[in-house]
């Protein structure tokens, strides 16, 4: 029976044949032309074209040899990283840097065996500050700080 | 020569107070970041980029510079102290390194390692100041077959050197190239691979995709291994090493700063490979091989000479052909194009103020980080005590405010979570990132020259075993690739990897 005997190697070639897929489907219009010629879409074809080569490779050869297992994951702290990112993407034209730093700090250093909230809220006002200071003065950064 | 001529205009141009206050606040904001354990002069360049955004070019680069060059000494920093390298590069330091602080001899083993900089990075810089121009003036005769075929050779040159599986390398190369060509093609004005995203008609930015792949991947992954507690348990001791020490330290530190600036200026070369085969040539020369790994000051002397004069001299590449040899050399590039300097020959011609003040600023960096950090290193020792549930928070502060202030947009903030996203998941797969953002960066001069190659010859492929130059180089390429089939090479290099 066929089995995954190596998960490192079979989830890369899953990985790299994705890009490859994707590559090729979202390049399809891009005129691709001669050697000589070449069309922007020359170089992205020959690409995803490699990408889908060695990835099926290595999602083949992943099920023959190889023993390599991912290594544990902590999804929650890694969550709340993300969430983060995203919490400040979406907060700095609306209300300014301050704000957006305080809930950085806040959602990604809340934990249970982590800071205590006293502690987490002492570091996002420093932190604000700092970057203030940082970026906006002493930078110069055009970055708004209390919202647009 | 007019070397010193030459020199002489690059310290003129470096040692103005406004530059050196640049120097020195790349110099501490380096060490400050490369000190933080599972930090590298990689992250720590990504993150601070966009520090430097508001400085004039010339300034830019030589904060930018000492950044580097104080992650580097940091990283040695905490190899030494907690055995936790920073970075490949200090993976060498830490074997003879942490055992010399467990012995109490810490604050020698820095020493060494900080003069042994030093004593590498002025010859590195005499090195890259003889060398640049004269490789420049090779490379003008340079046409498009060639930089294919140089750019060819590196990215092999990267596979080779890449930790782990080679297969998985060399499809991060090619992922790599194909993001690089994101945003408009110059020559057809097509619009490729954007979805409409205004931010990404320029390309994919580099300071979100550097930021998410080495710094924010990072972070994420230290997270996974929940005992982050970092101990240090040995005294620093004196600063001083004894009369024995400095006499087995000063044959390495000469030997590594020679091999260092050698293997530096090859592509895909630079401070890793620099420093592993300068500690296996130490370790060979060595009358008493044994003492290797128990604590020998040559140990420590060798590899942190060589990485230090292969960081100057893989500047050398970047500078006179525009092309980048490692990942902090294309984050050095991205640097100097977000300036407005096109990396290449020109350098030297057009702005000799830029390129001899950047050289100049080197050996300056290199000073002040031994003025400065020896003394201050109860400063970065305690830094290493602040618990890593305090640092990250900020960390993540401000790598999210970096990205931003690239374009001052907030869609590359989600670009920097995508990045950050797809760099741990490269990181749980053992993909590496390294060779992926060579290809990144290299993707749009590929092409490009790919296509005039192309041109000149008709569509025939021949172009690029026509040209001596071109046919060398791929030949080298293919004596690698070679090396790397080979299984009694394979073998030897999963023996370094492992080490």
């Amino acid at each position: 029976m066929l089995r995954v005997r190596d998960q490192r190697d079979f989830w890369s070639g899953i990985l790299f044949m994705a890009f490859g897929c994707a590559g090729l489907w979202f390049g399809r219009d891009y005129m691709i032309g001669t050697a000589a010629r070449m069309g922007p879409g020359y170089f992205p074809m020959m690409m995803s074209l490699a990408l889908l080569g060695l990835g099926g490779f290595i999602l083949a050869r992943s099920l023959v040899t190889g023993n390599d297992t991912i290594e544990r994951i902590a999804l929650w702290p890694q969550l709340q990283i993300i969430a983060a990112i995203v919490v400040f993407g979406l907060l700095i034209e609306r209300v300014g840097l301050a704000i957006s730093v305080v809930a950085v700090i806040l959602i990604s250093g809340f934990s249970a065996q982590g800071l205590r909230w006293y502690e987490l809220v002492t570091l996002a006002l420093v932190m604000a500050a700092v970057c203030v200071g940082l970026f906006v003065h002493l930078l110069g950064q055009p970055i708004p700080v209390w919202g647009l | 020569m007019d070397i010193l001529g030459n020199l002489a205009i690059g310290f003129g141009a470096a040692a103005t107070p406004l530059n050196l206050g640049f120097c020195l606040i790349g110099v501490l904001l380096g060490t400050a970041i490369g000190v933080l354990p599972g930090i590298g002069p990689i992250a720590t360049i990504a993150m601070l980029l966009p520090i430097t955004y508001g400085a004039p070019p010339l300034g830019a680069l030589i904060m930018l510079a000492g950044i580097y060059y104080g992650a580097q000494y940091g990283g040695s920093t905490t190899a030494i102290l907690v055995n936790l390298p920073g970075e490949s590069s200090s993976v060498v330091t830490c074997l003879d390194g942490y055992q010399m602080a467990r012995k109490g001899r810490a604050g020698a083993a820095l020493s060494i390692a900080a003069v042994g900089s030093l004593v590498a990075g002025c010859v590195g810089t005499l090195v890259l100041a003889g060398f640049a121009p004269m490789l420049a003036r090779v490379s003008d005769s340079f046409l498009s077959p060639e930089y294919c075929a140089l750019m060819t050779f590196g990215l092999v040159a990267a596979v080779v050197l890449a930790h782990g599986s080679a297969l998985k390398a060399v499809a991060m190369v090619f992922l790599g190239l194909l993001l690089g060509i994101v945003g408009t093609d110059v020559q057809s004005g097509v619009v490729r691979y954007t979805f409409g995203i205004s931010e990404l008609y320029d390309g994919i930015d580099f300071v979100p995709l550097a930021i998410g792949l080495f710094g924010l991947s990072e972070i994420m992954r230290n997270l996974d291994q929940s005992a982050m507690e970092r101990q240090i348990r040995h005294v620093v001791g004196s600063l001083w090493p004894t009369r024995e020490e400095v006499r087995q330290a000063w044959p390495a530190v000469l030997r590594g700063t020679g091999l260092g600036a050698l293997l530096g200026i090859l592509p895909g070369g630079g401070a890793v490979l620099s420093s592993f085969a300068s500690y296996v040539l130490e370790k060979r020369l060595s009358r008493t091989p044994e003492r290797f790994g128990t604590g020998a000051p040559e140990g420590v002397a060798g590899p942190e000479s060589a990485n230090n004069a292969a960081a100057q001299t893989s500047f050398i590449p970047l500078l006179t052909l525009g092309i980048p040899s490692n990942p902090v050399m294309a984050l050095m590039m991205g640097a100097m194009v977000i300036q407005g300097i096109a990396p290449g020959t020109a350098v030297i011609t057009e702005h000799p103020e830029l390129f001899w003040g950047m050289t100049a600023s080197m050996w300056i960096g290199n000073l002040m980080l031994i003025i400065i950090n020896l003394p201050l290193i109860g400063i970065w020792v305690r830094m290493l005590q602040v618990p890593y549930r305090i640092l990250f928070p900020c960390i993540l502060v401000l790598c999210c405010v970096g990205s931003y202030s690239a374009q001052l947009s907030p869609t590359l903030i989600f670009l920097l979570a995508i990045f950050a996203v797809l760099g741990y998941v490269f990181v749980k797969l053992g993909c590496e990132g390294a060779p992926f953002i060579l290809g990144f960066v290299l993707g749009p001069l590929m092409e490009e020259n790919l296509r005039r190659s192309l041109v000149l010859s008709g569509g025939n492929p021949i172009i690029f075993v026509e040209r001596p130059i071109s046919l060398a180089l791929l030949l080298a390429s293919l004596f690698l690739i070679a090396l790397i089939v080979m299984p009694r090479f394979r073998r030897t290099r999963e023996e370094a990897f492992q080490e």
